[in-house]
């Protein structure tokens, strides 16, 4: 595993520019190569879900912005905004609330190194064991199979709203027997995923607001076979969500960016050249 | 003059005749008085009355059997044809137009004389599958049927086709399928309860709640096989007898029961669900040395087998259905157990895109022709389309042929071996009824009929007629015919002990019920392990 930074660094950088990460469009994108309304294969777009297990109801949106924008720090101002549909649900919710994030993006094919999901993960949680590419292509259809759950119930709860409508970032309320609920099977804490620590527990009897890590677990591109160990990638920043504002916060972590190797190489070799060039001007 | 008494009785008989029109139903006999609309899977299709091989082996609700001449009879049968008469088959809309009265539908009201003789238009889409019938009536989707005799637009047409060693008649071709029709009730392949997850719903479609539905019965079980190309067949065959799991008599090619290969339920479901991408994951200890199913082959071939060929590759090649299609909910229920388990613990059904091949087969005739192409390299199905949003077979232009393929596929299918590929044993036991009868084979369907009470009364009634007939042992015998007469068992349909059929005490073709229930609480739950049902109490050990 290794620590990634979100904005401004290196991988961001070699995410800007690879190929196959589309802009945002606005209800969720299932990521997924096939198989989705709308298209067959664009990037996935990143969403919240947020449950009151004890009322047995649950909230979600569409975040709207792509896993590459994520990764790439290219987010709007207005990210993690929440609508009108989550102050009216929060008003009425009993604690604590348990929260999640994710996104998938396999439409890439498992070759490319920007084909995995971005999994939300319990702060302070250990840290995730290893997986290969093929069972991480079974992640791609758990992240999925929710977006799709998702954006059915939005058509439901969104009148004029389409399977195919890319026109607002939606949102919906849940209860039990839905799909889209957050404690329907194959979705819950886990996200789908067994073993996976994936949410976080806020407003909850004066105990200290979780928050949530947040991973890119991808493949490591080029020739990749079934047995090929996944890179899960750690970005540096923590969700939080802040129920009073309705906002799903990302924070950064900042820390002091070391120069790489090469470049205290370069500066090195320059320094050594003028002194060089002193001496060499000096025999003269 | 009087003419002679022969000249009179032929006289006579040229009347009767001219008038046996009249008495047949046609598009000209009026109007339906009561109609069934149906949609969903073709599992309970043969107790509806249709001619299969020339025959109707059941009928539910139609005072007469049709006939291949429509001649004789007032039950007659429409199929759909988007082109000409003669190229009408029965995979998208299909209907029966015949009387009914109170002989057939008890309490039966309206229609004429005594036993309330009435019109009655059965009208069947099998378009979508189990899924879309069942989304029909619990979501209350408005679909497109063959609407009724006139509104179709049919022509007496006597026509026959084949599908899968079935052959299907008909005598009216039908051009017009009309949109906006409510059903009546839907058949499945399985029972409504499972219809749930997104392995199980047509993409797009919210999962089915079996609780909207006021009338739900499994009307028997549905042996459902997991066919694999004949190549591949012929590739476990030998290794088995290598290895010793098949008798050292058997050899490739052998039909026998005794040496049909067998996989286990573990296997498949890491075949299914993508955890095995290549056959030559499958080890076999050959002479105490272990060697993957490819090496044994390759040695196979070198030693002059018949019947053995080097694969063009060992990728696991997958035909699966398209998600809600009945008989791969039922492997997914009795085989994965998924949606089952529930949450992350019920494996997931393989999809394109991983490091197998996995390809939709998006009907029972695309099954065969899938595996067909796989196995023999035609073009049955490679370069076909499939219906959105469902991904295209491979181009003709893929190399393709002598690969080793999996399906799911009915028993009903293929018993006359017309098609390359065979089904299998799983965990050493045989699809046939005998084997469920016994608990041994695990991959049955209960197919069902649901329906809700919004319906007329006689057409509660009907459904409730349909539903006792079609359960009968009786009938799944006359089901039992040729069509899943494999040269290793009598495939197809089982009854069950849970609709009051009392099991035999030991195995009876003659009687198939089976002792093993899934509805213990007293409704059918497709996700419960069968249980020797208490109401009986026996159980045959072997």
């Amino acid at each position: 595993m290794k620590m990634v930074k979100r904005q401004g660094y290196q991988w961001a950088a070699a995410i800007c520019l690879m190929a196959g990460i589309n802009t945002a469009q606005a209800a969720i994108d299932n990521g997924a190569p096939l198989i989705q309304a709308g298209g067959t294969g664009s990037a996935g777009e990143l969403f919240l879900n947020v449950w009151d297990q004890a009322a047995a109801t649950s909230y979600s949106i569409d975040l709207g912005t792509t896993v590459g924008d994520f990764l790439s720090g290219n987010l709007s101002p207005t990210f993690g905004h929440l609508d009108q549909r989550f102050i009216d649900w929060a008003a009425t919710t009993s604690d604590p609330l348990i929260f999640n994030v994710a996104s998938n993006n396999s439409y890439v094919g498992f070759q490319d190194p920007n084909m995995g999901v971005l999994l939300s993960r319990r702060t302070g949680a250990s840290d995730p064991g290893h997986i290969t590419v093929s069972t991480l292509l079974t992640w791609n259809t758990r992240v999925r199979d929710r977006a799709i759950a998702l954006n059915i119930a939005e058509v439901a709860q969104n009148p004029g709203a389409t399977a195919t409508d890319y026109a607002a970032n939606l949102s919906e309320v849940t209860t039990t027997g839905a799909s889209s609920y957050f404690g329907y099977t194959f979705w819950t804490k886990t996200m789908g995923i067994s073993g996976w620590d994936g949410s976080a527990k806020v407003r909850s009897s004066g105990v200290e607001d979780e928050t949530l890590d947040f991973y890119f677990v991808h493949s490591p591109g080029g020739s990749v076979v079934a047995s090929t160990r996944a890179v899960f990638d750690k970005l540096e920043g923590q969700f939080s969500l802040d129920i009073a504002n309705a906002k799903l916060v990302w924070t950064p972590t900042v820390t002091a960016v070391p120069l790489p190797g090469a470049v205290w190489l370069f500066l090195g070799g320059l320094v050594s050249l003028l002194r060089l060039q002193k001496r060499v001007v000096a025999e003269v | 003059m009087f003419t002679s008494f022969p000249t009179r009785l032929l006289a006579a008989g040229l009347m009767l005749a001219a008038t046996a029109g009249a008495w047949a139903l046609t598009p000209a006999a009026g109007a339906p008085e009561l109609s069934l609309y149906i949609p969903g899977s073709q599992s309970n299709d043969p107790a509806f009355g249709f001619l299969v091989g020339n025959t109707t082996v059941a009928n539910a609700l139609c005072v007469d059997n049709a006939t291949t001449t429509g001649a004789g009879t007032t039950t007659h049968i429409y199929f759909y044809t988007p082109s000409t008469a003669d190229k009408a088959v029965n995979d998208q809309y299909s209907a029966i137009y015949c009387n009914t009265d109170d002989t057939k539908i008890p309490g039966l009201t309206g229609g004429s004389g005594a036993h309330h003789t009435t019109r009655l238009w059965i009208s069947r889409r099998r378009l979508g599958a189990s899924f879309v019938g069942l989304d029909a009536v619990a979501n209350g989707t408005l679909l497109t049927y063959l609407k009724d005799p006139t509104a179709a637009v049919c022509s007496a047409f006597n026509g026959s086709y084949s599908s899968g060693g079935s052959t299907f008649q008909w005598n009216y071709s039908c051009t017009k399928a009309s949109p906006g029709i409510t059903a009546t009730a839907a058949t499945s392949d399985v029972t409504a309860d499972v219809f749930r997850g997104v392995d199980n719903v047509t993409p797009g479609f919210a999962d089915i709640d079996a609780n909207s539905l006021n009338n739900k019965f499994a009307l028997g079980g549905h042996i459902i096989g997991t066919p694999v190309t004949l190549k591949l067949r012929n590739a476990l065959q030998y290794a088995q007898i290598q290895s010793g799991s098949l008798p050292g008599t058997c050899t490739v090619g052998d039909e026998s029961a005794v040496c049909v290969p067998s996989l286990s339920k573990e296997i498949l479901v890491s075949l299914f669900s993508g955890t095995i991408i290549d056959w030559s994951t499958l080890q076999v200890k050959v002479g105490g040395v272990a060697k993957d199913l490819t090496q044994v082959v390759a040695d196979g071939v070198t030693a002059g087998v018949s019947g053995l060929s080097n694969p063009l590759d060992s990728i696991v090649h997958i035909c699966r259905r398209e998600n809600g299609a009945g008989q791969q909910v039922a492997l997914l229920a009795s085989v994965l157990k998924s949606p089952c388990l529930g949450g992350d613990s019920s494996p997931k059904l393989v999809e394109p895109g991983g490091f197998n091949d996995v390809q939709y087969a998006t009907s029972l005739g695309a099954v065969d022709n899938c595996l067909k192409d796989f196995n023999d390299g035609t073009n049955s199905w490679f370069g076909t389309t499939n219906p959105a949003p469902f991904p295209n077979p491979p181009a003709t232009s893929t190399p393709h042929g002598n690969q080793w393929a999996i399906s799911i596929q009915t028993t009903e299918r293929n018993a006359s071996r017309g098609a390359n590929y065979r089904f299998i044993k799983i965990d050493g036991a045989l699809p046939t009824g005998e084997q469920v009868y016994l608990g041994h084979y695990p991959l049955v369907g209960e197919y069902a009929l649901s329906w809700k009470n919004n319906v007329s009364a006689n057409q509660n009634k009907a459904l409730l007629a349909l539903k006792d007939y079609s359960s009968l042992p009786s009938t799944i015998v006359s089901r039992n015919g040729t069509l899943s007469n494999h040269s290793w068992g009598q495939a197809g349909y089982i009854a069950l002990s849970a609709n009051g059929h009392t099991p035999p005490a030991t195995w009876s073709a003659a009687n198939p019920v089976t002792p093993y229930t899934r509805s213990l609480n007293g409704a059918p739950d497709a996700c419960a392990i069968p249980v020797v049902n208490p109401d009986y109490a026996t159980v045959e050990l072997r």
